[in-house]
């Protein structure tokens, strides 16, 4: 969903529309999972908190003048999941994402998870923001409270990065 | 009256024919730009890239011949601040990444190791980090080579590639580029964006890295990006697509409203 049809949506949500909520919903919440997922890497959690940003964006919406809903709503993402790795007991959960997940083409989507496991979570949460959730790296230095620069430069660096991890390294 | 309404159709016309043809910029900064060069490739008619000032202000140096390009790099950038073009470049990165892919599949894997590494970009000169050229700015594919050796290989390379390559006598450690820019961020030093990975390990002391790259066109113009290893582009991909899909539906949502 561009964020030209998302401000559609936001505007027939805003009038009470439970159909946008879930056109919203149902195109939004895989990258919103995998971004929360990869963030506090506990599935309970992340669907927890994947059904509190939709609650959120209900309950309270972006202004009609946003410029980026879709920016916006990533970073409820983002902010919930700071909440959450900070309340005491959170904290880094180093096991691999469930198994039962699985689907076609698991071993590729394993071998992805656990590169971007290398990665710090920082570095992991800009990559997937722009490539999982499509966000601009403008969009992600705001969110992340970053400048511009460093975001360009962290993402350039974990996909190398990856893409060592991915081919099996140097010799 | 007339006169004034004809003034101000005229007005209203004339921006609107020069609001519709301008094309909206495709990469808010030079940045972003350079970022989707190094996941997609860099064009041929691209030189070099390399901070002017140390830090984020970047130069970029075009192929001769391709000065009509610098228009259309701005023309795609909201914000050029801080971008400065310059034209002159010799040879195109992706020439020399072809010349140094080449290298390394002839004389490097399974060959005498004679030549102990391979890469594109500067080199340094009595301490200081410095470029090829006229404007010591340019890159080259620079291979270091055993010293009892370095002159043998020179004169072979020079027939072969011309000053496209340089040769360095080495007694240690020595790299190929495999990293490009990403390397030189890592440095955290200033001027150096393209094809600096062998400039980095030396810097940093890094072991040896191959580009496990095919054998390419030779450096009489043809060049080819065929890359052996996984691309950048092929691992955004790969993490665009595992995405991971939430159990609870809209359903529960709708049961908390």
């Amino acid at each position: 969903m561009t964020n030209e049809a998302l401000s559609a949506e936001l505007r027939r949500l805003r009038s009470g529309s439970l159909e946008a909520l879930e056109a919203i919903f149902l195109d939004l919440r895989t990258p919103v999972f995998t971004v929360l997922l990869r963030l506090v890497r506990d599935r309970e959690l992340a669907e927890d908190l994947t059904q509190e940003v939709f609650l959120r964006l209900w309950q309270s919406p972006p202004v009609e003048d946003v410029r980026s809903p879709r920016a916006w709503l990533f970073r409820v993402a983002h902010n919930l999941a700071l909440d959450a790795l900070r309340r005491p007991g959170a904290g880094e959960l180093p096991e691999q994402l469930p198994a039962q997940d699985f689907a076609e083409g698991v071993h590729a989507r394993l071998d992805v998870e656990e590169a971007l496991a290398s990665l710090s979570p920082r570095d992991r949460e800009i990559v997937t923001l722009h490539l999982g959730a499509g966000l601009r790296f403008r969009e992600i230095a705001a969110i992340l409270e970053l400048p511009l620069g460093t975001v360009l430069w962290r993402h350039s660096r974990a996909i190398s990065a990856l893409r060592e991890k991915l081919d099996g390294g140097v010799l | 009256m007339k006169r004034f309404f004809c003034f101000l159709l005229t007005v209203l016309l004339l921006t609107a024919v020069l609001s519709g043809g301008a094309a909206a910029a495709e990469f808010p900064t030079f940045m972003d730009l350079y970022n989707d060069w190094g996941m997609n490739g860099f064009p041929d008619y691209v030189s070099e890239v390399h901070s002017t000032n140390g830090g984020w202000e970047m130069t970029v140096l075009l192929v001769e011949g391709y000065d009509d390009k610098a228009d259309e790099i701005l023309a795609s950038l909201e914000n050029a601040d801080g971008l400065t073009i310059e034209t002159g470049g010799k040879y195109s990165y992706n020439a020399l990444l072809a010349v140094q892919a080449e290298i390394v599949e002839e004389y490097m894997v399974d060959g005498s190791g004679d030549i102990v590494g391979c890469g594109t970009g500067w080199h340094t000169v009595n301490g200081e980090v410095t470029g090829f050229g006229e404007s010591g700015k340019e890159s080259r594919v620079v291979v270091d080579v055993k010293a009892d050796k370095a002159q043998e290989y020179a004169d072979l390379f020079a027939k072969k590639y011309g000053d496209m390559v340089v040769v360095e006598s080495s007694s240690g450690a020595a790299v190929t580029d495999t990293a490009t820019e990403d390397s030189a961020g890592a440095a955290g030093t200033s001027g150096l964006w393209i094809g600096v990975a062998a400039l980095a390990a030396c810097l940093l002391g890094s072991g040896v890295m191959f580009a496990r790259r095919r054998a390419l066109a030779t450096a009489t113009g043809q060049v080819i990006t065929e890359d052996g290893r996984l691309s950048r582009r092929a691992v955004a991909q790969a993490v665009a697509q595992a995405q991971w899909t939430p159990k609870r539906t809209f359903a529960d949502l709708k049961a908390r409203l």
